[in-house]
């Protein structure tokens, strides 16, 4: 009983699958919730979430927010296809695409903790004007015009390559893929697991978001601390933008990245990780991300008009909070 | 050996420490003594690096000292035990002793944290284990980690403030072995405490601040509580506190309330108020006091078995109407709405009945009079008086409605002493005129030397209640700490 009760947000998932496979049995008659390709197409249009929330996660665990992010992925996706289309030939192509991503979304997201630590501007105002500022300059500097990757050969398979999952085949019977997106979702999960629960990082973490007076009593460096947070989440972003860009073989500056800062904020939350600082884990996060695409899925192939997914996942939202506010109380 | 010279600190134009000197001898323990507001704290935050001084010099072993920061203080070997617990609920015990200094560079060392940590708590008598969360500890378990933690830094100089306004008579007990334990070690103590008793059976030296200055350094051995509360107070407690009104013993309840519980702070208050009766209301920090009064005005949910004369109390507002209003001790937070004008916040809740500018600005220079407030321009932001003025303006909008009831918690929080007695004087006014008062606070004195009588509240229960000429700190201490007459 104590591990369901600690661990709200899987029973939910388990939950929710269960009832989609009754549906599935007395209604749909489709076997989907088994079948192996649309499993693993929930895996793999998840992970890109599941990577910028984990980031999202630590960042709102010290305390903070970041709004930019859907924003900053569409200026880094933008930017990596840039630097793919200089004609310097494979691999280096592919290389400096990953680079300049993920190094510019690491200091991209350190300029944001600096701007609100050592700038004093509140993280919902800063990033705030990230949101808004991000996608002006990816849709300036490739006058709104979509970009298409040249590379044809090695940066389309960062995301649409993988491992072929053993005894599973698609509809045209080639063998069906375990995509690398996934496993990247996988290790950088790890990794934030990791920094939270086990570095000397996380135990920083939580004290600067639980109560940043008694974090900097004890000799630590707030600002510090959170400044990494927003880097981590920038480098996070900038993982994504790249798998993006891999996946749809360019990037269009306009629509890259839209709303996936919501998505990662209702992942953390459904996760039950406090929006005041402090508390949270990163798995249960990973969950959030999982119960936002298996209903994602559900509302796909149900027929139900795709206008009122936001409102099914609106009110996931709210109980996800109710839930975990009478955990709270009970223990 | 460390030293102080010269050290002052100004917030603003208030000079919260003026010119203090000390030198602290390895081994000695030193108790700083002082009423609210003399410096104390100051004085120990400057020294822990929480603030840095306007003037003065720190140095240790003649070597000078600039702490930028608490971190810089502490690598230096000053550790202090804070009066506000200052851990972290969602990490364990063991995670905030080393928090800050954490085993292992990278990945945190669980073993060597759990095994260092028992061992320090073990030494501060504490039962329960290193990775117990702290959010599932009781205050006074809290205040042994934070205890464990200052002596895991292994200081040269530990500042206690006020560590044992939590503890219960044990587990003080133990903590004072302890220090003596710390000092044989030839760690310094500074033992700030309004428990003149402890500082008397345990400092070697002490202290004594009052308004930012200190008045002396005296040597414990020879002092007595009475002499100690004279150098504290620096004149007569009679010159402070107005006389008393007498209350006729056929007095008229003006409150009556049986059976008011608000969960989970307050369980089962029944009391009566007299008509211009003052009425104290003693306890610790955490006791429902606050709570209780909230409860009575409908600012918390409560269930009330009976109340009379007046009619039940659901809303704020039905209590406002029936002239009972309470003055909450958050001035900053929940009395005053600081950035508005002085004219705004006297009229705030007479708004309904005084809606023109004019009539406005009449009752305000009537308020400003009447209390004697202190007021340069009353369209200027509350924030620019003195703690003492905001104090009466608070008290001046309350009075703009003509209550029957006053409840004041904490009045004089934050108030400089003669300020405290002009607020004494108006309250025994107020009582004189009928009015009936119920002032809640954490000061003995203020309850000795202002009350009728007082109720003393203890874990959300009234505890005793003692009538005048029984008012003395001793029995107040004893019921609310829950201690049998010895």
């Amino acid at each position: 009983m104590k591990f369901l009760s600690n661990n709200k947000a899987l029973v939910a998932l388990a939950a929710l699958y269960i009832i989609y496979v009754l549906i599935d049995i007395l209604h749909w008659k489709q076997g989907l919730p088994m079948n192996p390709q649309n499993l693993r197409n929930i895996l793999s249009q998840t992970s890109y979430t599941g990577i910028i929330a984990v980031g999202m996660t630590l960042v709102i665990i010290g305390g903070g927010i970041d709004l930019s992010v859907g924003s900053l992925m569409g200026l880094l996706g933008v930017l990596s296809i840039l630097a793919l289309n200089k004609p310097s030939g494979e691999p280096l192509q592919t290389i400096a695409a990953i680079v300049v991503a993920i190094g510019a979304g690491a200091l991209i997201g350190f300029a944001n903790g600096v701007i609100i630590t050592w700038g004093k501007i509140a993280p919902f105002v800063a990033t705030l004007a990230g949101l808004v500022g991000f996608r002006s300059l990816a849709l300036a500097l490739t006058d709104a015009r979509s970009l298409t990757a040249t590379s044809k050969e090695v940066f389309p398979g960062l995301a649409q390559g993988g491992i072929p999952i053993p005894g599973a085949f698609d509809a045209a019977g080639r063998p069906l893929l375990a995509q690398w997106p996934i496993f990247i979702c996988i290790a950088v999960a790890a990794v934030g697991s990791w920094i939270l629960n086990r570095s000397v990082y996380g135990r920083r973490l939580i004290a600067v978001g639980a109560n940043e007076t008694a974090a900097i009593y004890s000799g630590i460096r707030a600002n510090q601390i959170r400044v990494i947070s927003y880097t981590f989440l920038g480098l996070c972003t900038g993982i994504v933008a790249v798998l993006q860009g891999s996946r749809l073989t360019g990037a269009d500056p306009a629509s890259l990245g839209q709303n996936v800062e919501l998505d990662a904020i209702a992942a953390v939350v459904i996760g039950g990780t406090s929006l005041s600082g402090g508390k949270g884990q990163v798995w249960a996060t990973v969950v959030g991300v999982l119960i936002l695409g298996l209903i994602g899925n559900m509302l796909t192939i149900s027929n139900i008009n795709n206008n009122w997914q936001g409102c099914v996942k609106g009110v996931i939202i709210l109980l996800a909070v109710l839930i975990q506010r009478g955990q709270k109380s009970t223990s | 050996m460390i030293q102080a010279i010269g050290l002052t600190k100004a917030f603003g134009n208030n000079i919260a420490l003026n010119a203090f000197d000390i030198t602290i001898e390895p081994g000695e323990i030193i108790g700083v003594i002082g009423e609210n507001g003399a410096g104390k704290s100051t004085f120990m935050k400057l020294l822990s690096g929480v603030h840095q001084p306007s003037g003065g010099s720190i140095s240790i072993q003649d070597e000078a000292q600039t702490f930028a920061t608490p971190r810089e203080a502490i690598a230096k070997g000053i550790a202090m035990v804070h009066q506000e617990l200052n851990l972290i609920p969602t990490l364990s015990a063991a995670d905030n002793i080393f928090l800050g200094r954490e085993k292992g560079s990278l990945t945190v060392n669980r073993k060597d944290t759990n095994t260092e940590a028992a061992e320090l708590l073990r030494l501060v008598g504490a039962s329960f284990g290193p990775e117990t969360l702290c959010g599932d500890l009781s205050v006074a378990q809290q205040q042994l980690v934070e205890i464990a933690k200052a002596i895991s830094q292994k200081p040269k100089l530990i500042i206690f403030d006020e560590p044992t306004a939590v503890l219960g008579e044990q587990e003080s007990l133990e903590l004072f072995a302890l220090i003596r334990g710390l000092k044989e070690q030839g760690v310094a103590v500074l033992y700030v405490s309004h428990r003149l008793p402890e500082i008397l059976s345990l400092t070697d030296r002490l202290v004594v601040l009052r308004d930012g200055v200190k008045v002396g350094e005296y040597l414990t051995q020879g002092q007595s509580e009475s002499s100690l509360a004279d150098l504290m107070v620096g004149r007569p407690l009679a010159d402070i506190f107005p006389s008393r009104s007498q209350v006729a013993p056929d007095r008229t309840p003006a409150l009556e309330v049986k059976n008011l519980s608000s969960s989970p702070l307050v369980k089962d208050i029944s009391l009566t108020l007299h008509q211009g009766e003052i009425l104290g209301i003693a306890g610790l920090i955490g006791s429902g006091r606050t709570e209780f009064a909230e409860a009575l005005v409908g600012l918390r949910t409560a269930t009330i078995g009976h109340i009379s004369p007046i009619k039940p109390i659901h809303t704020y507002q039905e209590a406002i109407a029936q002239g009972v209003v309470y003055i909450s001790e958050d001035r900053k937070g929940k009395s005053l709405v600081t950035s508005m004008s002085i004219r705004d916040n006297i009229c705030l809740v007479a708004l309904q009945a005084i809606k023109s500018k004019q009539s406005q600005q009449a009752t305000t220079k009537n308020w400003i009079q009447n209390l004697s407030i202190k007021v340069a321009d009353m369209e200027l932001p509350m924030t620019s008086l003195s703690g003492g003025n905001q104090q009466k303006c608070a008290i001046a909008k309350w009075l703009a409605v003509n209550p029957k009831i006053l409840i004041l918690d904490e009045p004089t929080r934050g108030v400089d002493v003669g300020a405290k007695a002009e607020i004494y004087s108006l309250i025994a006014k107020f009582a004189q005129e009928g009015m009936s008062c119920i002032v809640i606070s954490s000061e003995m004195p203020e309850i000795i030397g202002l009350c009728h009588r007082a109720l003393v509240f203890r874990d959300g229960r009234i505890e005793g209640e003692l009538e005048q000429n029984e008012l003395t700190e001793a029995n107040i201490m004893r019921l609310a700490a829950g201690v049998e007459a010895a």
